[in-house]
């Protein structure tokens, strides 16, 4: 998904729309990650015993792991996301508020 | 066709979307609910727990000045606090009652329930979070009108949140009375009652604030009593996972398949493909979960709620697990939990509660009891906040009065429209008393995944949207998501006793969100106006809005 925002400063357009490019990319990207992880689980719910029920480790088959896994990276992911935005992501976009606002 | 059955369609189709869980709506749906002897620990911990939220209650109204304060806490809740509050909206009685039910008596098929919000909040954090919380002020409808044509576009969208509100609400205000039958002893007429007093006294006093602390207090009570279950259950299996499963397999009715798919979906793709797209995209679109993020300063804060939110639910379905399957090894011959026809007593959503009993004894029962009741009181205080909103801010404000009304005169008509959702839904309640709701499979949130949520995501990144588009694509959303719930097996064999039903499935979210994308994309195409015009080329100012959050603070004050 990208997206062009137009700014009067060249070099705060620049930076903006490569932060906010930045920003979808990260955000589509674990989105993408996590629908085709939960397509993987839908598709186990679905597939034949000798996939859904094969064993991954002592009692533990595919889809019990899966339905766990699915749940972790689910928080996982929220949290890299979170740090990543909030750690990285906001300082930039803070500069880029303060810029805009002195303007 | 019989009046009866007309009758029986109206009362399914306002009662409809009852719990997310069909297993849930089995047990409230069931007729022959019988009433249990009172209850007096689990009415003396209701109390507390009513007593320490009026308390709460009393503080925010005299906290509560402006409209702001009243509809989303000022902007002023921590981002735990917020978390907390958003996890509360989904650790409901639905999910605590009905996952671990269906778990029990499905199996690992039922698991989707809880994998599929789990998907839902990360992509509702990265995809809509920031940029919602950028450009809302009180209610999910300002964000989609930011652009667009503000009248039109707000009755719509009006429209489609009042139905999923309505629907919610009564839905709850039928199972509350159900559910407290079994679980107090109280009769249906005074849990009606005591249900819709309180939600109106938490939301027309205290509103945003008083509404979050009480899904505070309940999550960390529905906490509490879910992490000693599953740690009870896991004692019993030397806090080996492997050993859960052994003994859950060893003593399921279900034997070896209560982990094996194929007792819900009978692993038909596309029943899987509706129910999970309606469980994860549907979340995208509750109007009193998106309102949320408007009650934290800014971006950042909202992000951290939202975080907060996931992890504690992910502890929580972690938690429905070991609690569902280990119910199979805690009720082998257990015959206290089986009436005179050797069926679990109060039906499928007891599992839990015959849990509490069965490991806890009488005190841990009744705790577990009085959580169920304050969750089904913290969820309908938000619904009604939210409906009241709705009618106060995005009809009375914005629509009716042109947004020349006084902060003061907002506030109180959203005092006065909670008072008329409170009556209404009580009225309702004893109105649907014993109807058969068995139908009521999420329908609500088949509208949030199927109208509110491409409105929504087409709305934050898709600059082709225009006015003309999104109210005609709405309506046309609306009616498509409605008219497949009229024609699937929940009302066309159940209700009206047709043999076969027109559509095959019983969400019609696989067919109706598609359709609604569709709709607002080409009818937004087909618009050539002036205005269409100006729209389109508002979107950059919105996005580059969206996502530095530049106007958030002006914005507060409109």
């Amino acid at each position: 998904m990208s997206l062009r925002l137009k700014i009067q400063d060249e070099m705060l357009e620049k930076k903006v729309n490569s932060l906010i490019s930045m920003r979808l990319k990260v955000a589509f990207g674990l989105s993408v990650f996590l629908l085709v992880l939960y397509l993987g689980y839908a598709f186990l719910l679905g597939a034949p015993d000798k996939i859904s029920a094969a064993p991954v480790s002592g009692e533990l088959s595919l889809i019990v792991m899966i339905s766990i896994l699915v749940v972790i990276f689910g928080v996982c992911v929220a949290g890299i996301y979170t740090w990543w935005a909030n750690t990285k992501l906001e300082p930039e976009l803070k500069k880029i508020r303060e810029k805009l606002n002195a303007k | 066709m019989p009046n009866r059955n007309l009758s029986r369609l109206f009362i399914l189709l306002l009662s409809n979307l009852l719990f997310v869980t069909p297993v849930f709506a089995d047990v409230v749906s069931s007729g022959s609910v019988e009433k249990q002897e009172l209850n007096p620990i689990a009415i003396g911990t209701f109390l507390l727990f009513v007593l320490s939220t009026l308390f709460i209650t009393r503080w925010a109204a005299k906290k509560v000045r402006s409209r702001q304060g009243f509809l989303v806490a000022g902007g002023n809740l921590t981002p735990f606090q917020n978390g907390m509050a958003i996890a509360g909206d989904f650790m409901s009685a639905a999910t605590f009652l009905g996952i671990t039910g269906a778990l029990y008596f499905r199996g690992i098929d039922a698991y989707v329930l809880a994998a599929g919000i789990m998907v839902g909040w990360p992509i509702i954090l990265m995809v809509i979070a920031e940029r919602f919380r950028n450009l809302g002020r009180f209610t999910f409808i300002d964000v989609v009108a930011s652009r667009l044509d503000d009248r039109p576009v707000r009755i719509m969208a009006s429209c489609v949140s009042l139905s999923i509100i309505m629907f919610y609400l009564i839905a709850q205000m039928v199972g509350a009375g159900t559910l407290i039958q079994i679980l107090f002893g109280l009769d249906y007429v005074w849990a009606i009652m005591i249900v819709g007093v309180l939600m109106v006294i938490y939301v027309a006093f205290g509103g945003m604030v008083a509404t979050t602390w009480v899904q505070i207090i309940k999550a960390a009570l529905l906490l509490f009593g879910g992490s000693y279950l599953a740690f009870l259950i896991m004692s019993q299996v030397g806090f080996s996972i492997d050993n859960l499963l052994i003994e859950a397999t060893e003593t399921s009715k279900l034997g070896e398949t209560l982990l094996v798919p194929g007792k819900w979906f009978e692993r038909d793709f596309i029943t899987i493909a509706t129910f999970t797209l309606t469980m994860t995209f549907g979340v995208m679109g509750l109007p009193h979960v998106l309102m949320r993020f408007f009650t934290v300063k800014n971006a950042a804060n909202a992000r951290q709620s939202v975080f907060y939110a996931t992890a504690i639910m992910g502890y929580f379905y972690i938690l429905i697990f070991i609690i569902g399957i280990g119910a199979a090894f805690v009720f082998y011959n257990e015959p206290s939990i089986l009436d005179s026809n050797g069926a679990l007593k109060g039906g499928a959503n007891m599992v839990a509660i015959h849990l509490s009993r069965v490991l806890g004894g009488d005190l841990v029962y009744g705790f577990m009891a009085a959580v169920s009741f304050a969750t089904i009181l913290a969820v309908v205080a938000g619904l009604t906040l939210s409906g009241a909103a709705t009618i106060s801010h995005d009809l009375y404000s914005q629509v009716f009065k042109d947004k020349e009304s006084s902060e003061g005169m907002e506030i109180k008509v959203t005092q006065f429209s909670t008072i008329i959702i409170g009556v209404i839904a009580v009225f309702l309640g004893f109105a649907f008393e014993g109807q058969n709701v068995a139908v009521t499979a999420a329908i609500a949130l088949a509208i949030a995944a199927s109208v509110n949520f491409p409105i929504i995501f087409l709305s934050l990144y898709w600059k082709g949207l225009t006015t003309s588009g999104t109210v005609k694509g709405g309506y046309l959303g609306l009616a498509v998501c409605i008219g497949l719930i009229l024609v699937s097996p929940g009302i066309m064999v159940e209700v009206l006793g047709f043999e076969n039903a027109l559509f095959a499935y019983a969400y019609p979210t696989v067919v109706a969100m598609p359709f609604t994308f569709a709709a607002l994309i080409i009818l937004s195409r087909l618009d050539k106006s002036a205005r269409g015009e100006r729209e389109r080329s508002n979107y950059d100012e919105q996005a580059l809005r969206s996502e530095l959050g530049t106007h958030v603070e002006e914005a507060k004050g409109h």
